[in-house]
């Protein structure tokens, strides 16, 4: 793994805030504000200083924006379920197969000797 | 003889080989592989063989055996999609076919496509061929289609009461729709042959009936038993991949990713065919992707998002695979999937993944950084350029183009990029010193008003005072090189060179280089006490710089300057990192104009105290042994004498004695040979002292006297404008 990448993954303020990723400007400086009371400056420097850039990164509407599209993403939700419609019929089709079924003549009759098949070949 | 007997085998291998790979033989080898059961090795020679048939005969033989080969592999197929593809091979080498045409009716029955297969049938029943199975087929599949309420009679064929029965039960299934004979329904698929279509059929329906009483689990099983036997009918697919999208679904909100891939992937038909499942398996992969990313397994991440993106190419999707991309290194494949991301981007505003032109932008600015570690300059330059359309204010990006096109040598873009940044800000700094740069580099390009530009915005720019300095200098020094009657007639007079460096100290105040120039033109008129002053406010401006210091400090000496250099000379021990040598060189070019010895005498002293120190190499040795070459070259015989007495008698096992030696020999004795040995012991002996910077003296010297002389050196030293170490340093790196 590069460092660059490392250091994205690393580095998500989403994560570093507790965000989830549709967190609007509310939710942001509210999660701000709990950060910062639990790791305050003048006992968590190095942990406030992440809290703040990551802060300085997400209020901003335009700047979240565009760091999102730098971010790794959280997989697609599973499609919509939809109602199953079973076909619960009984089609003429698969009762005509029925019947010829009985009827054909099975494949291994036709089968054709391989002699009289490769016996032409002039020069053989 | 041996060796006979061996060419003569090896010829018969030979000619078994060729033997072998004949047409007509290759067809001989289908047929006995037909006889033996193997169709598909059958198939593959026969083809073979049709392919290089070069006579009529074995052409057709060929094409037999492949249609027989293809026929046997559709008998065995146990899939009817397959058998179909096997017949529809064989009939395009014999269209008209009977035995061909008339199992591909029946397949296509099997395949719940009756109305597909009644014209062709019909025609088969028309054709007057000894078959009574065709007619009565016909007249099953016409009542079927079109009367399906009557039955078929006993006279129609050999009916088994297992098929009867089925037949009963499906019907009374198909009359009464809740109906859901499922005991019934197993026990017939019990008893039926298993490989026969009547058993698919039977387990089809025990899955419509478990599925008719709400038996979902029961239903599944049985469709799924179906599908194996060879169930393939449109309904039957459809409801399977119903039954396969909802145990997915099932997995998928459990969060059993790996299950719901395996179960996806043990169908492939139903899920590539199925949107979906398309969909199900891309979230699969997605979310199997996210998971090894958070323990940094990023190979693994990106092997899921590949596969992930090849079923569903969602924006958010390809943009972690390029993040895998990157993680990993893989510069190209990341810019790659980065472009895509930049394609795939909703146009509509009002879309939720609507991106602005600024994020447009900065993404194809990513691209860029991609293309850059791939060391791809050319797709850099076009996607920074793109990247413009889209922020064409932004000035960053517009540097950032200039740069490459000058890491690229596209020197006119560059310089149009730079023009086109300026229109927008002109007075921004760092698109002026580039532009600055490229035209110093440029024919008919005047970097002078561009670097005034700078210095009018930042006027202590150092790069702008030191080239408008240099230009200020050269125009006076490029003076003393016209000659002739027309170049003499063009040269200025001291007082209109002393104007022109006025003016340069208006444009750079207190540059110490225009000052020093500006005090040796004084210099050379009576008015001593204004050199003085110009080298005294030189030395004060820049009292940090050696090379400044150096000059001024010699120049005051020549204009009877000695109080002023006595007063600043504390301030030269200050200078960070001054090595011993500056002293020397100082002594040497005092000598060499023949100043007070008083003052070489000092400058040594100060060498040697700082020597003294051994910082940067510098050793009393080394400094002596340098003193020594200095007197030498200023032809001070006496001095040399001195510093040699001095060497011999303070430092006689650091080398420099060899060293010395070593310079009598060779320049007193005329004795080179003798020269490069005592050279060679004095680096031995230096090194074995630790005294690197005298080993490198001895080394120098050595390689100067080991060099041949240089005839085009000597030509140019005629004209006294070379120096010897500049010369032979150029030839060198050429």
């Amino acid at each position: 793994m590069s460092p660059e990448g490392a250091a994205k993954s690393a580095k998500d303020p989403y994560d570093i805030l507790g965000l989830d990723r549709q967190a609007d400007d509310t939710a942001i400086r509210r999660a701000y504000a709990r950060s910062v009371r639990q790791f305050p400056p003048e006992r968590e420097p190095d942990a406030f200083r992440k809290i703040r850039t990551a802060y300085e990164q997400l209020r901003d509407p335009e700047s979240r924006a565009r760091l999102s599209l730098f971010l790794l993403q959280p997989p697609p939700p599973l499609p919509p379920q939809r109602r199953v419609d079973y076909d619960l019929g009984v089609h003429a089709e698969d009762l005509l197969a029925l019947a010829i079924e009985q009827v054909r003549i099975p494949m291994e009759h036709d089968f054709r000797e391989p002699e009289s098949i490769a016996q032409d070949t002039t020069g053989a | 003889m041996a060796k006979r007997h061996r060419r003569r085998e090896k010829r018969a291998r030979q000619r078994a080989q060729q033997e072998w790979h004949r047409p007509a033989r290759r067809v001989q080898n289908a047929a006995a592989a037909l006889r033996r059961g193997d169709a598909a090795d059958a198939l593959r020679l026969a083809t073979d063989a049709l392919v290089a048939a070069n006579d009529p005969a074995t052409e057709a033989a060929a094409r037999r055996v492949v249609i027989e080969a293809r026929f046997r592999l559709a008998a065995a197929a146990t899939h009817a999609g397959q058998r179909l593809g096997h017949l529809d091979a064989a009939l395009e080498l014999d269209p008209a076919g009977f035995r061909l045409r008339y199992h591909r009716v029946v397949t296509l029955c099997r395949l719940g496509r009756a109305v597909e297969a009644m014209p062709e049938l019909e025609a088969l029943a028309a054709q007057d061929v000894n078959r009574p199975d065709v007619a009565t087929l016909c007249r099953l599949a016409r009542t079927a289609m079109e009367q399906p309420g009557v039955e078929p009679q006993a006279s129609d064929g050999p009916f088994s009461d297992d098929v009867l029965t089925l037949r009963q039960i499906l019907r009374d299934m198909q009359e009464q729709p809740k109906a859901a004979p499922m005991a019934e329904l197993r026990a017939l698929a019990d008893s039926l042959e298993p490989t026969g279509s009547a058993n698919a059929l039977a387990r089809y329906y025990l899955g419509v009936a478990a599925m008719r009483t709400g038996d979902v689990e029961t239903g599944r099983a049985a469709w799924q038993a179906a599908a194996e036997a060879g169930m393939a009918t449109p309904w039957s697919d459809a409801n399977h991949a119903h039954v396969l999208r909802e145990r997915a679904y099932a997995l998928g909100q459990e969060g059993r990713w790996q299950t719901l891939i395996d179960l996806l992937q043990s169908h492939p038909q139903p899920t590539s065919a199925d949107a979906v499942m398309t969909e199900l398996l891309a979230a699969a992969h997605a979310h199997l992707g996210n998971a090894a990313a958070q323990v940094g397994d990023w190979t693994t991440a990106a092997q899921h998002w590949r596969v992930a993106v090849s079923r569903n190419a969602n924006r958010r999707l390809l943009q972690n695979l390029a993040l895998a991309d990157e993680a990993l290194g893989n510069w190209p494949a990341a810019a790659a999937t980065w472009r895509q991301v930049v394609r795939r981007r909703p146009r509509k505003q009002n879309h939720p993944d609507y991106l602005s032109d600024a994020q447009v932008a900065a993404l194809w600015h990513h691209v860029v950084e991609c293309y850059e570690h791939a060391g791809e300059m050319d797709e850099a330059l076009a996607c920074l350029r793109t990247a413009l359309k889209y922020a064409p204010e932004d000035l960053e990006l517009r540097l950032k183009a200039a740069d490459i096109a000058i890491r690229t040598e596209r020197e006119t873009v560059a310089e149009n990029e730079l023009e086109r940044l300026l229109s927008i800000d002109s007075r921004h700094l760092p698109a002026l010193e580039r532009l600055a740069s490229l035209y110093t580099d440029r024919w008919g390009r005047d970097p002078i008003p561009v670097w005034r530009r700078v210095l009018s915005i930042e006027p202590q720019h150092e790069e702008a005072r030191e080239t408008i300095t240099r230009w200020y200098i050269r125009d006076v020094e490029e003076d003393a090189y016209r000659y002739g009657l027309l170049g003499r007639g063009t040269r200025r007079s001291r007082k209109k060179k002393i104007e022109w460096l006025l003016s340069g100290l208006q444009e750079v105040p207190g540059h110490p280089g225009l000052l020093i120039e500006l005090g040796k033109l004084h210099s050379e008129t009576p008015r001593q006490a204004e050199a003085r002053s110009c080298f005294e406010q030189a030395w004060e401006a820049a009292p940090q710089k050696a090379d400044v210091v150096r000059s001024a400090m010699h120049e005051l000496l020549h204009v009877r300057g000695g109080d002023i250099v006595t007063r600043l000379l504390p301030g030269v021990r200050e200078i960070r990192g001054l090595l011993a040598m500056f002293w020397v060189e100082q002594g040497r070019l005092a000598l060499e104009c023949e100043l007070d010895s008083k003052w070489v005498d000092l400058f040594w002293q100060e060498a040697q105290a700082l020597a003294g120190q051994r910082r940067h190499g510098d050793t009393p040795a080394y400094v002596l042994a340098s003193i020594f070459d200095a007197a030498n070259d200023t032809e001070a015989s006496e001095v040399a004498v001195h510093y040699e007495t001095r060497i011999r008698t303070e430092h006689p096992q650091s080398g420099a004695v060899a060293y010395v030696d070593a310079y009598h020999a060779a320049h007193d004795r005329n004795d080179h040979a003798r020269a490069i040995r005592l050279l060679r012991r004095a680096r031995q002996t230096a090194q074995r002292a630790n005294e690197k910077s005298l080993a490198n003296l001895a080394q120098e010297a050595e390689r100067m006297l080991t060099t041949p002389p240089d005839p085009i050196f000597d030509l140019l030293n005629l004209f006294g404008n070379a120096e010897e170490d500049e010369f032979r340093e150029s030839r060198r790196r050429r």
